[in-house]
């Protein structure tokens, strides 16, 4: 799964603990996110895409696809 | 700091309730037997399987408070070390069980263990080579999963 999370991230000048608070989540979780070496459940996806205001398959992509 | 509320409420009530039980035990057990309403191994059975019981208990309960607090990933990491390191550690035992359990290798296998201890010992023993192994499978497993993941 490929995500656009560190380019939205960086557009708000949030720092990986930052959207972390944002989301609940540790900031290890967000790096790993951000790396691609965790995909997150549905619910956190809904949350992420919330948080950026977006669609979540804007953030998301199945590299597979 | 806050979110861990529940997981410390948990702690204290389970460890410091767990005490004052033993404490309160030991006291009534002293009492009843030097009465002679009961013998005194009895009590101290009776007051520690008690107290074994309501602390694992208390684990329990701890466990599931701290599972909520977690974040998903965290969760993840726990759930991928019990099921693959669980399993392995079980896989480890199963072979202990299998050769302890029948065929002319079981006579070979005790002859090298020896003899001594007691039944009881070897009940001890049997339940601690059931948990280690998964122990030890799920330390490996949660450590590969969060490090392969999480560095960085």
């Amino acid at each position: 799964m490929n995500n656009r999370l560190k380019v939205l991230r960086a557009e708000r000048d949030w720092s990986q603990a930052q959207l972390a608070e944002h989301l609940g989540v540790s900031r290890q979780t967000v790096n790993a996110l951000e790396t691609g070496r965790y995909d997150p459940s549905l619910p956190l996806a809904f949350k992420i895409a919330r948080v950026f205001g977006q669609p979540i398959e804007s953030i998301f992509s199945d590299d597979q696809a | 700091m806050r979110k861990w509320r529940p997981v410390i409420k948990a702690t204290v009530i389970t460890f410091g309730g767990g005490l004052l039980f033993a404490f309160l035990g030991g006291i009534a057990v002293g009492y009843a037997s030097s009465s002679g309403w009961i013998a005194p191994e009895m009590g101290e059975l009776i007051v520690t399987a008690v107290f074994a019981a309501a602390i694992m208990a208390g684990a329990l309960w701890i466990g599931a408070e701290w599972m909520r607090v977690i974040d998903e990933a965290a969760r993840e990491a726990h759930k991928a070390a019990w099921y693959w390191g669980g399993t392995a550690g079980m896989c480890v035992s199963g072979v202990a069980l299998i050769l302890s359990s029948a065929g002319p290798w079981r006579d070979i296998i005790a002859r090298e263990i020896g003899s001594g201890g007691s039944p009881i010992d070897y009940v001890s023993a049997g339940a601690a080579l059931m948990i280690a192994p998964m122990l030890i499978g799920y330390t490996v497993v949660w450590a590969w999963w969060w490090l392969a993941r999480m560095r960085g």
